[in-house]
């Protein structure tokens, strides 16, 4: 008998279709025709892709298979199971530890009983951390009005969730999104067909925000699909801090696969800094992709902190579209386990005088594995740019792998590039010298993987106010630099 | 304090020592001297622990405890310190932490209460004074950037702070220029006292010419060869090894 078995991939990207027939009507914006055009573009695109594979050269590193043998399903929002989300969220949160806790629920719909209400720990914690004016949060992809805060804002400013913009200005909307879609990225794709929800942020010219603008996504389910989809348009000289968190709050057994896309349109002398902390559940995937188009003289800084997750994979895509725009990309990532962390950056300098500078440092033990892939393109019109790299990491098992891979792809000869990569492990001569004057083996090692990563650290200026609200973060961070 | 009884040890299947005995006193300073490759800094590594040697034969016996039994931490925290003829350079550790969490951790084992920040930064500030350093070495990684002296002053000022049994001085004098060598000599003395043994290894009689040793001891060959007072060593510095290792075959 013949059978027709159809590879991983094939049937992952039939099994998505499939999700879309399903849950095409109950997906915003049904009616309107411009944003539906758009999702079955990047559809048609994303089935003409298909999923990448390891033949892929960037993908190489990056296994897919448990990823795509898992049928993930995504849940449209609807209100009544968003309650039964938070619901979900306290119960998880009642097997977390005991925590000193704050109730922020006061302002919760429904009143729950007392069962509930003792159980609602770990959100609350989450947000407590939280000190934003600006504050949204999502659960399972979906905004939650009760849990988000948003100060009363100046004109024309907007913070909003993406799921109310697809309903008042989708035209605007549909515009904004084209960014991301050149690439050919089929993730990407998947998101723009599946746009659900997210943060949307307009900055009016000449606004400048003092407080950084935090966006909360907190994931539970169990195989489900949560796309996100986040959009940041910078006017001219204005100026913002965006926080990224993506957290998970029951440890273990969630297998959810998170995909996000970002894209942040800056403007002439625009300042952006955007913070993305992805600490999701161990046996999750999330793929991020981060679109940034730049004007001249706006800068932007990235600061990616992935500390846990089955399957990471964080992309960023910059365009340096006009003279003297600058772009810093800093990373930090710590992967033990069987996890896998992946930062992909593809910087592309396509005007004079821009300049790019990037910093990541990865910690990887267990049988963990990450990959640092940093690829450069200088177009030949791009004279006197200047783009900088370096990746280091450090090994703390014998198990553990790395694969870090400058690319550069210069079309000119006026211009400074440098790179650099390494890989190391823990120095024997250090460790020695340490417990040579009484420090405990365990303590020295934690001291000496802290002192790696004490320069990106005191790179990323938001970080330390931030510790608390990550465990695994802290204990990162705890301050060797104490001022005794 | 210590006892070493027929120590062979060795490093990647080498043997280096063999068959050491040393006996030292509470109080005593004894100089070990020897050429190159005698196994001077070996004998040095043994007793602080380092991993990559082991012993053979023989026993080595610490404060009434089998020392090879203890862990390089157990035996800083049983108050044997060695002071390294390579400091190690760590980015990103400032000295002062590494100061505080040594000296606690070491105040903890003998059952001291750990001192708090306060407390601590007055005691540094005293033992600086001893080393001749500035206050700002504290704040800089540890080793990282110091030249030769400093690296070497810094050891004697961890010294000063943890008040080591017994230290065990390993080539402190080497890479240091006159003023440093008397800067370095002039903080041991002063941590000598009727309680606290010390181990100089060096090349050169030059550092016991201000560090004034009880005992002399040659090594060579993985074995102490000939034992004596100071005189010893001024006749080494006279003659060279070449003749006592010469005379020593004949005997």
């Amino acid at each position: 008998m013949l059978t027709t078995v159809l590879n991983p991939s094939a049937s992952a990207v039939a099994h998505y279709l499939n999700e879309y027939q399903r849950v095409e009507k109950e997906l915003p914006g049904y009616a309107h025709e411009s944003l539906q055009s758009l999702r079955k573009t990047a559809l048609a695109h994303f089935s003409s892709l298909g999923f990448p594979t390891r033949k892929h050269a960037d993908w190489k590193y990056t296994p897919l298979t448990s990823f795509l043998n898992t049928p993930f399903s995504i849940n449209p929002c609807n209100t009544e199971e968003l309650y039964s989300q938070q619901l979900d969220f306290r119960q998880g949160a009642a097997k977390m530890s005991n925590r000193s806790v704050y109730n922020i629920h006061e302002d919760c719909e429904s009143s729950g009983n007392t069962a509930e209400d003792s159980s609602a720990k770990s959100i609350s914690a989450v947000l407590e951390a939280s000190e934003s004016p600006y504050r949204l949060v999502f659960l399972n992809g979906h905004f939650s009005q009760s849990l988000s805060t948003i100060s009363t804002l100046p004109d024309h400013l907007i913070i909003s969730d993406l799921a109310t913009q697809i309903k008042n200005n989708p035209e605007h909307l549909v515009n904004d999104c084209r960014t991301s879609a050149e690439q050919k990225n089929s993730f990407i794709h998947l998101n723009t067909a599946f746009i659900q929800d997210g943060a949307y942020i307009y900055l009016p010219a000449n606004t400048t925000l003092v407080s950084p603008i935090e966006l909360i996504f907190i994931n539970s389910g169990e195989q489900s699909f949560v796309p996100i989809r986040n959009l940041l348009i910078a006017e001219e000289n204005s100026r913002a801090v965006i926080i990224e968190k993506h957290i998970s709050l029951k440890e273990q057994a969630n297998t959810y696969f998170s995909n996000t896309v970002t894209e942040c349109i800056l403007s002439t002398q625009s300042h952006i800094e955007h913070y993305k902390l992805i600490e999701e559940s161990e046996t999750s995937t999330h793929i991020g992709n981060l679109c940034v188009t730049q004007q001249a003289n706006s800068q932007f800084f990235s600061y990616s902190i992935a500390l846990k997750g089955g399957l990471v994979r964080s992309d960023t895509h910059v365009k340096l579209c006009q003279t003297h725009a600058q772009c810093h990309l800093k990373g930090l990532y710590h992967a033990q386990g069987k996890q896998h962390i992946a930062h992909h950056t593809v910087i592309d300098h396509i005007s004079p005088n821009t300049h790019s500078k990037e910093f990541y440092k990865g910690i990887v033990g267990d049988k963990a594995s990450a990959v640092f892939n940093g690829k450069v393109i200088v177009r030949p019109q791009a004279i006197k740019s200047k783009a900088e790299q370096l990746n280091k990491n450090l090994l703390l098992s014998r198990d553990a792998e790395v694969n870090t891979k400058p690319q550069l792809e210069i079309f000119v000869d006026d211009i400074q590039c440098t790179h650099g990569a390494s890989i190391g492990q823990l120095d024997e001569n250090a460790l020695f010298y340490l417990r040579a004057r009484g420090v405990n083996a365990s303590e020295a090692r934690q001291l000496l993987i802290r002192a790696f990563i004490q320069d990106i650290m005191q790179q990323m200026p938001l970080l330390m106010s931030h510790a608390s609200l990550s465990p695994s973060l802290s204990y990162l961070l705890e301050s060797q630099y104490e001022t005794v | 304090m210590l006892k070493i009884q027929n120590c062979h040890a060795e490093i990647d299947n080498k043997t280096i020592l063999r068959g050491i005995n040393l006996d030292i006193k509470p109080g005593e300073v004894h100089a070990i001297m020897g050429p190159n490759g005698s196994g001077k800094s070996t004998l040095a590594n043994v007793l602080a622990g380092r991993g990559s040697y082991t012993l053979t034969q023989g026993s080595i016996r610490y404060l009434d405890q089998d020392l090879l039994e203890l862990s390089p931490e157990q035996r800083a925290q049983a108050g044997l310190f060695l002071a390294f003829q390579y400091p190690v350079e760590i980015p990103g550790v400032s000295n002062v932490y590494l100061l505080k969490a040594s000296l606690n951790a070491i105040r903890k084992a003998r059952g001291e209460k750990e001192l708090d920040a306060m407390d601590f930064l007055a005691l540094v500030k005293e033992k600086l004074k001893l080393v001749e350093m500035d206050q700002d070495f504290l704040y800089r990684s540890v080793n990282e950037g110091f030249s030769g002296g400093e690296k070497k002053r810094n050891e004697i000022l961890q010294m000063a702070l943890l008040e080591p049994k017994l230290a065990v001085l390993d080539e402190t004098d080497s890479g240091l220029d006159i003023d440093a060598l008397k800067i370095v000599s002039n903080g041991v003395n002063r941590l000598r006292s009727p309680q606290r043994s010390m181990i100089l290894i060096t090349h050169y009689q030059r550092l016991l010419d201000y560090i004034k040793p009880d005992y002399v001891h040659i090594l060579a060959g993985g074995k102490i060869i000939r034992s004596g007072d100071f005189t010893l060593a001024q006749t080494l510095e006279k003659d060279g090894y070449a003749t006592i290792l010469q005379e020593e075959s004949v005997a």
